[in-house]
């Protein structure tokens, strides 16, 4: 079953691009709201909604890479396990980037919001087959989503030290 | 040497003391505080309806007979005729209900903004003091995340998805520290709302959108009693039925009077807000009646419906009203029967009006005419029993020192809103009444995309400033002879704006004037 996973080295790089974009993604959002929130709450309860945000971000982090990890599990090992990296990567960016395009261009509450969602992502999962495979193809597409990896691996040791800190937060604020 | 007391004295006075403390003990344990207690203050039931224009109400002149329950109200109550809201939507209208100042001072003026916080700890559970059990309980998530900023000085504060179909919707109301939960999830990470409605969790906010709107349509129809579907609250798509939440409310004010006297219950309901979903029994009301709004000209900033659109929306509107209106008539007779009116002020308010004319739809737009502005306010004080009538302007800024004065205790600044006429304050007919909409602005800078209406005496001068097409204008009306507001008098006669328009810049500019200094 071991053989069936990536190794530990493969996986972090991979990891770091997911947080570096859900993390990413609650911050922008998170200091859009600030100036607002600075002007009505005091900084304890700031970094009390802080605090559950970045919780949040950690649970959907290992929820992304659980699942990729799964599809390992799953498929055939020459199609994601040995190219764990570089697909991981590919398909971390496009799904997610695919997310962030779709929230920031359709956001609101509408009934049919289900059902709009439903080609856009079909079309999401076809570029995505598209670039896992040209990311197999073409070196500097791979080479490329290699150094992206490596690179955003410091932003870790920024973010799980952050994320113990929150999640302590939000435990005391929750006792008792 | 015989006895003081014969022993048949001996138990007559037995009998009478065991009586005696049978009776304090039934009292003490029965009967809620106030009633034991005659030098004990009395309770304030304050009902908040959302969206409700106080120029769709019969009780306010309105040819459909839209609310025969507060026309009974009116009989024991004080009916101000001529009040306004200090804003044109939830946030803004409901902190100038909450704190007693204008938007343009408070600075919830953008769509569920706050409050300032300097001036937060200063909101009407706080003024009106411990000396109360206060209760809050708002279906509006705008309201609710007011409420949210005076957790500190509320003993109970029901979730606002309390009485629902699903009241398991928010994630905020999970959590125990639910004032910030709220702010973080449903405020920010789980937006649900409109605008900008992005979620600041990339990848659970979405799923629970998703999930959540198509749960909620799922179960909203199939309901006999409900075939337009179950009202839902917008701002959350949460579906709920009228007759629970009001049931619900009984319920409340029942275990208040038992257990909490004097209490101080605020109510802040979501209907007629729309989509507007009466039920069965109201779906077909007036239907044939001879009815026809007045055709005005289509506003530049219009919603894109036709008159024809705008004029069946206000019909189910009308419907919505007097289904709420049975449903209020319901809590009254429960009210009634408990003998709360004999002890307790009974208060009825709405947040803001509703615009069903002119090509406007709703009340997110940057409109003041009256049916956003001019909204119902009916007291019933303790033991009343006659109808009083009061046609002086009033604002609801006037409503919290009133409350406070109720409570007797004093505002802690002399502020700018007044105790009621006819509940210890004194009519002015020369007073000068504002209503502020600029939900485009900065909360943090000066108004500089803005609409203020100002309402003194006959007239009421509202100005329009940073607007595409329609900047620095402004409209004067003569409310005692055009109550429609159908003629501009600016054109005809502009000498009549000099002192007037004076004011209100003065006004606006001292708004400003904290904001300037910072930028």
């Amino acid at each position: 079953m071991k053989k069936r996973f990536p190794r530990i080295q493969d996986v972090v790089p991979v990891y770091a691009v997911i947080s570096f974009m859900i993390y990413g993604w609650t911050f922008v959002l998170f200091f859009w709201k600030l100036p607002s929130w600075l002007h009505y709450m005091t900084l304890s309860q700031v970094f009390g909604a802080f605090s559950y945000g970045i919780l949040t971000n950690l649970v959907e982090s290992l929820i992304v890479i659980g699942g990729l990890l799964g599809l390992c599990a799953v498929l055939p090992s020459r199609y994601l396990r040995d190219t764990f990296v570089d697909r991981g990567s590919t398909i971390t960016i496009i799904a997610l980037g695919s997310l962030m395009l779709y929230q920031y261009q359709f956001g609101g509450v509408r009934f049919d919001f289900a059902n709009d969602i439903r080609p856009w992502f079909i079309a999401t999962f076809f570029i995505i087959l598209l670039f896992v495979f040209l990311v197999a193809k073409i070196r500097f597409l791979k080479s490329t989503m290699l150094n992206i990896s490596d690179r955003l691996i410091i932003f870790l040791y920024i973010l799980i030290p952050l994320s113990v800190i929150c999640v302590l937060d939000v435990i005391i604020r929750n006792l008792g | 040497m015989s006895s003081p007391i014969s022993r048949r004295e001996l138990l007559k006075m037995l009998a009478f003391f065991s009586a005696g403390a049978a009776a304090s003990w039934t009292t003490a344990r029965f009967l809620p505080a106030s009633f034991s207690n005659p030098n004990s203050r009395p309770n304030i039931i304050f009902i908040v309806t959302d969206t409700t224009s106080a120029t769709n109400l019969s009780v306010y002149g309105y040819p459909r007979q839209t609310t025969p329950t507060l026309e009974k109200l009116a009989g024991r109550a004080t009916v101000y005729h001529s009040h306004y809201s200090g804003g044109s939507f939830t946030t803004a209208g409901t902190a100038t209900l909450l704190t007693g100042m204008y938007p343009w001072s408070h600075r919830a003026i953008n769509q569920m903004g706050l409050v300032d916080q300097k001036i937060a700890g200063e909101n009407m559970f706080d003024l009106i003091g411990d000396g109360y059990y206060r209760f809050a309980f708002t279906q509006n998530m705008a309201a609710d995340v007011l409420l949210g900023q005076f957790y500190r000085d509320i003993n109970q504060h029901l979730p606002t998805t309390s009485f629902s179909v699903r009241p398991d919707t928010l994630m905020g109301d999970r959590f125990k520290d639910t004032a910030i939960a709220l702010n973080a999830y449903d405020d920010f990470l789980f937006d649900m709302k409109n605008d900008p409605g992005i979620p600041g969790s990339l990848l659970l906010g979405l799923a629970y959108k998703a999930f959540h709107l198509r749960r909620e349509e799922s179960y909203r129809y199939g309901y006999a009693n409900y075939p337009l579907g179950l009202p839902i609250r917008k701002d959350v798509s949460l579906a709920f039925l009228n007759e629970t939440v009001y049931d619900g409310l009984k319920s409340e004010v029942g275990d208040l009077w038992k257990q909490h006297s004097p209490f101080f219950a605020y109510f802040h309901l979501w209907s007629p807000h729309e989509p507007y979903t009466p039920n069965k029994a109201f779906m077909n009301l007036f239907k044939k009646d001879p009815y026809k709004p007045i055709d005005k000209p289509i506003a530049l900033m219009n919603s894109g419906m036709s008159t024809s659109e705008i004029n069946t929306q206000r019909l189910y509107y009308d419907r919505y009203i007097a289904n709420v209106d049975d449903e209020i008539g319901k809590l009254l007779d429960f009210i009634e029967q408990a003998g709360l009116f004999e002890n307790s002020y009974i208060i009825y308010t709405s947040d803001h009006g509703q615009m069903h004319e002119r090509g406007i739809f709703g009340h997110v737009n940057p409109y003041l005419y009256e049916p956003l502005i001019h909204i119902p306010l009916m007291i019933s004080a303790p033991g009343q029993n006659t109808r009083h009538d009061i046609y002086t302007h009033t604002s609801s800024i006037d409503v919290l020192p009133t409350l406070v004065n109720i409570a007797g205790r004093e505002m802690p600044t002399e502020g700018i809103g007044r105790i009621l006429p006819d509940l210890g304050g004194t009519e002015d007919d020369g007073r000068s009444i504002f209503s502020v909409e600029a939900k485009t602005n900065s909360a943090f800078a000066p108004l500089t995309k803005t609409t203020i209406a100002m309402i003194k005496g006959e007239y009421k001068l509202i100005y329009y400033k940073g607007y595409d097409g329609y900047d620095d204008v402004f409209e004067l009306y003569n409310l005692s002879e055009d109550i429609e507001e159908m003629q501009n008098l600016i054109p005809k006669n502009p000498s009549n704006l000099a002192g007037l328009k004076d004011e209100l810049l003065e006004n606006l500019a001292l708004a400003n004037r904290p904001f300037e200094k910072k930028q």
